[in-house]
């Protein structure tokens, strides 16, 4: 079989494309910051349900953001323990510089961000750190870096790192939702630092993606 | 917030109103990969992008935002279809050959060659007959030269043609023709 009419035979059998529709609520829903009008029009969920298309199972709730700050919390509720394997129970949170002079800041239960937070003060560090959770398993293990928020001052302070759990992915077992977005499993999707008086709400250096 | 601020801001956000033309694409991709939730995927790559917009060429976002949704397709095969969790000793390291959604009408023919042929020459082939790429864009989206695409979409036009060349001369036994079969 020729290369042309194998290519055309391809072609011919490709499966149709999908509908274009008007994603203005999705644009709106992932640029918008707290507080902009277009918000009102776009619904708290997230993208699938936007586009009035079923919502993916193992995305259904929206990506949780976890501050120091009582807001922050407010909206997540104070009980989110991680389910971690092992006999013994970790800390709460770690917090440890390395080689490197980052800052890396080892999260396995989540309440406990304020009080990471607080300990990244009393060391010396004036940044604070506010974490976005999304659904799923990382797709890659390990530590986020946390960026500052577009628009907002850099801290002068060294780079932090945040490590959810051991390995970037934290799952809620039957039991431990109270309070939160629901059991099931969890990574940290990106996470944001800003200065002690700062305030954010987007980032970057998430652990999914190209690259 | 002044007006350099807003200023910059409108200058992101039609920045990224040029990448999120790509929706459609990038959902139409996942479906014919053989996503559960094609349009999921489509909102959470231009989620990624928004996030990491620094990272995103701005010649042509589309190989960057495949790359994404392969990696978010790799991780809705891993996870599980049910319940959307999996237990962590389950997750494979190694990712699983990417998969023709049965539910494609395909021609028989062209879907088994398909599904014989190995996933990286299928993706090849796919890039250009399906998503309409360029060489240079599939190349990109692949991680590899376009020297190297060439080649390999070379290969991948030949496998695919034996293939079926293979399975025209090998007709099954029918009824009427119950001890003929076409060499």
């Amino acid at each position: 079989m020729k290369d042309d009419s194998l290519m055309r035979r391809l072609r011919a059998a490709r499966p149709v494309a999908a509908e274009p529709g008007n994603h203005a609520a999705l644009f709106a829903r992932i640029v918008a910051e707290p507080g902009d009008p277009r918000l009102v029009e776009a619904p708290h969920e997230r993208s699938s349900r936007l586009l009035g298309r079923r919502v993916r199972p193992w995305a259904r709730a929206g990506p949780r953001v976890l501050a120091g700050s009582t807001l922050g919390l407010a909206g997540v509720g104070a009980a989110l323990v991680l389910a971690l394997s092992g006999s013994a129970a970790p800390p709460a949170f770690a917090i440890a510089r390395s080689g490197d002079g980052s800052v890396l800041v080892n999260i396995n239960r989540l309440q406990s961000l304020p009080a990471a937070n607080h300990k990244l003060t009393a060391m010396g560090i004036h940044e604070q750190i506010t974490v976005y959770m999304a659904t799923g398993a990382a797709p890659v293990s390990g530590s986020v870096t946390c960026t500052p928020a577009p628009g907002a001052s850099s801290p002068s302070g060294p780079p932090v790192k945040v490590l959810v759990g051991t390995d970037g992915t934290e799952v809620i077992g039957s039991g431990q939702s109270a309070g939160n977005t629901g059991e099931g499993t969890f990574h940290l999707d990106h996470c944001v630092v800003t200065g002690d008086t700062g305030s954010g709400n987007t980032g970057n250096a998430g652990n999914t993606g190209a690259g | 917030m002044t007006r350099d601020r807003q200023s910059n801001r409108n200058a992101v956000e039609a920045r990224f109103a040029e990448i999120f033309a790509h929706l459609d694409f990038i959902s139409t991709y996942a479906r014919r990969r053989g996503a559960r939730d094609p349009d999921g995927i489509a909102a959470e790559a231009m989620a990624v992008a928004w996030r990491r917009l620094a990272d995103v060429p701005t010649a042509d976002a589309r190989p960057w935002l495949i790359v994404t949704a392969r990696n978010l397709l790799l991780a809705e095969r891993r996870s599980e279809p049910e319940t959307g969790r999996q237990p962590l000793a389950d997750i494979e390291l190694e990712a699983p050959a990417e998969q023709l959604p049965s539910e494609l009408d395909l021609d028989p023919d062209l879907a088994r060659g398909l599904r014989v042929l190995p996933e990286r020459d299928r993706e090849a082939l796919l890039l250009i007959a399906w998503d309409d790429l360029t060489p240079a864009l599939a190349a990109a989206s692949l991680g590899i030269s376009p020297t190297a695409f060439r080649v390999r979409l070379y290969r991948a036009r030949r496998r695919l043609s034996d293939l079926l060349i293979e399975q025209a001369s090998v007709k099954p036994v029918s009824a009427h023709q119950p001890n003929w079969r076409q060499t």
